[in-house]
């Protein structure tokens, strides 16, 4: 990225993340930049995950959703942090050097998936 | 040869969706009080829908994004949430609308009550989504939509004056009942212009593959599939001209607006009518339920696709049901299906500067389009569009209590 600049809003936020594998996990709902003394501020993660888009509405907005993420016994590692060193932007999309099954951004999908699969004909198309 | 053949099927598909509870009634109430008068707002709504999208079209073409998927990129959540919220609020009240309107087709045909009716109908829409790939839904919707084509037959056979049918389509400030005038004329706009037709036509672009190459698809299933749609609803507003209104018909209700097919099906009439408005608003229910999945799942980045097995668009799934069940619910309660057609129209004309405009800022970006940016036509009339929404925006409201 050296030279390059990146504007957080135009080309990070909102955009969709990808794991290593090509699979969706979501979208860019949030960042976290880390301020240290003396240092310029540093975009440090991306946030995939509703309680921090909730969060970008307003603060209740976001309160409410995470009281319903620890209602349903979701993982406490949400929304998902994924380093901002492991991240690729590239045109209209990013991609994370991750395994999705390795972080909690799919947990919800996954949970629903084993609910519909004792519908019949869920694997048709 | 195949791509032809599969051309002609989207263009008459279009049908599905397009002609339903909301546009059969606005046509019926405009034809049965003004004559031909309003048919120009019928060519005029059916040229911004076709135009708008021709556009998500192209923009799906080239970025493989939906409508919704590109503002949520471009202009990002807190500009998104009003508009999204408004266009998922319309489903649910159209959808409501729809399986209203298929209900009152059954009881026409059976005498049954409505409300009977509603979760039998729900429940087939849900299993058609459930087991249903993307084309099974659109071309099977679409093509029992054909059967709606009665309403231009129907014209034809009772010969309208050609002169005055013609002169229909030329804007003109009515005689009588102005206030009325202008709110059939936003209704119809309104009915016409939805949110959900747009999505689900660019949603459908990236379910059936099509991409840069085959733009000019997108652009002549756009144009001949609206205005195929259109047509159906210029011949039920000619029908009710012809008979409803010498007749003072007023259309309070689709058991009125069956009367006109009296003179052209004879005892066949009800019945036939009852079998255009059920295979529309169902088909339009089902699409619109579908809608409800790919606006939550585009906007949100959930995998979705009704060509995927549903357990792996899990999110996507859940959502539609859900939608569908709340749809179902409100409407077993037994409100009146025309009402709330008025209501999701007046919304959706509200609504309207909020949807239109992000367009021309995505369609002038290469990102999102390359090298096929709207041109000054486009723009213009993009921009057309946008400020007669607002000023139909502003109206709106003042003119449902004093037309509607």
């Amino acid at each position: 990225m050296m030279g390059e600049t990146m504007d957080v809003v135009r080309d990070v936020l909102d955009k969709p993340v990808f794991d290593r594998d090509g699979r969706a996990l979501g979208r860019v709902d949030g960042v976290t930049i880390t301020i240290d003394e003396g240092e310029p501020p540093q975009l440090t993660s991306v946030l995939v995950g509703p309680v921090a888009l909730a969060e970008r509405l307003t603060p209740a907005i976001g309160g409410w959703m995470a009281a319903l993420e620890r209602a349903l016994g979701l993982p406490k590692d949400r929304p998902v942090n994924l380093p901002f060193g492991r991240v690729e932007a590239d045109g209209l999309r990013l991609s994370a050097d991750v395994a999705g099954s390795d972080t909690s951004a799919l947990v919800v999908e996954q949970r629903l998936q084993r609910w519909l699969a004792r519908i019949p004909g869920s694997k048709w198309s | 040869m195949a791509q032809i053949g599969n051309l002609v099927l989207g263009v008459v598909t279009s049908i599905g969706g397009f002609v339903e509870a909301g546009s059969i009634s606005t046509a019926a109430q405009a034809g049965a009080e003004f004559r031909f008068s309003l048919l120009w707002a019928i060519a005029l709504a059916a040229l911004i829908v076709a135009m708008l999208s021709e556009m998500a079209g192209r923009v799906a073409c080239i970025s493989r994004r939906s409508m919704i998927a590109a503002v949520r990129e471009r202009f990002g959540i807190g500009l998104q949430v009003v508009p999204l919220v408004g266009e998922l609020l319309i489903d649910l009240l159209l959808l409501t609308a729809e399986l209203g309107g298929a209900a009152i087709a059954l009881r026409m045909v059976s005498g049954v009550a409505f409300p009977w009716w509603i979760v039998p109908i729900g429940l087939v829409v849900w299993v058609v989504l459930w087991l249903g790939s993307f084309s099974v839904i659109e071309d099977g919707v679409g093509l029992l939509g054909m059967v709606t084509v009665s309403f231009v037959l129907a014209a034809w056979w009772l010969h309208p004056d050609a002169g005055e049918v013609a002169r229909g389509f030329v804007p003109r400030l009515p005689d009588h009942e102005w206030t009325r005038y202008a709110f059939l004329t936003v209704s119809i706009v309104g009915a016409t212009v939805s949110p959900y037709l747009l999505n689900f036509y660019s949603s459908g672009v990236i379910e059936e593959k099509l991409g840069e190459a085959d733009l000019w698809i997108n652009r002549t299933t756009a144009y001949m599939g609206m205005g195929f749609g259109s047509v159906v609803s210029m011949g039920v507003l000619v029908t009710a001209a012809v008979v409803l209104e010498p007749a003072h018909v007023q259309v309070d209700s689709f058991e009125s607006a069956a009367l006109m097919f009296v003179p052209v099906f004879g005892s066949w009439a009800t019945p036939l009518f009852a079998l255009c408005l059920g295979v529309g608003c169902f088909g339009a229910a089902t699409e619109i339920a579908l809608n409800t999945g790919y606006a939550l799942a585009q906007s949100l980045g959930w995998s979705w696709g009704a060509n995927r097995p549903r357990r792996q668009a899990a999110r996507f799934t859940v959502a539609f049901s859900l939608m569908l069940l709340v749809a179902m619910a409100v409407a077993v309660i037994g409100f009146d299906p025309l009402q709330l057609t008025l209501i999701s129209v007046a919304l959706t004309v509200v609504l309207m500067p909020a949807v239109v405009l992000p367009f021309l800022v995505i369609m002038n970006n290469p990102q999102f389009v390359h090298q096929h940016t709207s041109g000054a036509i486009g723009n213009g009339a993009l921009a057309a569009v946008v400020i007669a929404g607002a000023i139909m925006a502003v109206i709106v409201i003042p003119l449902e209590i004093l037309g509607g």
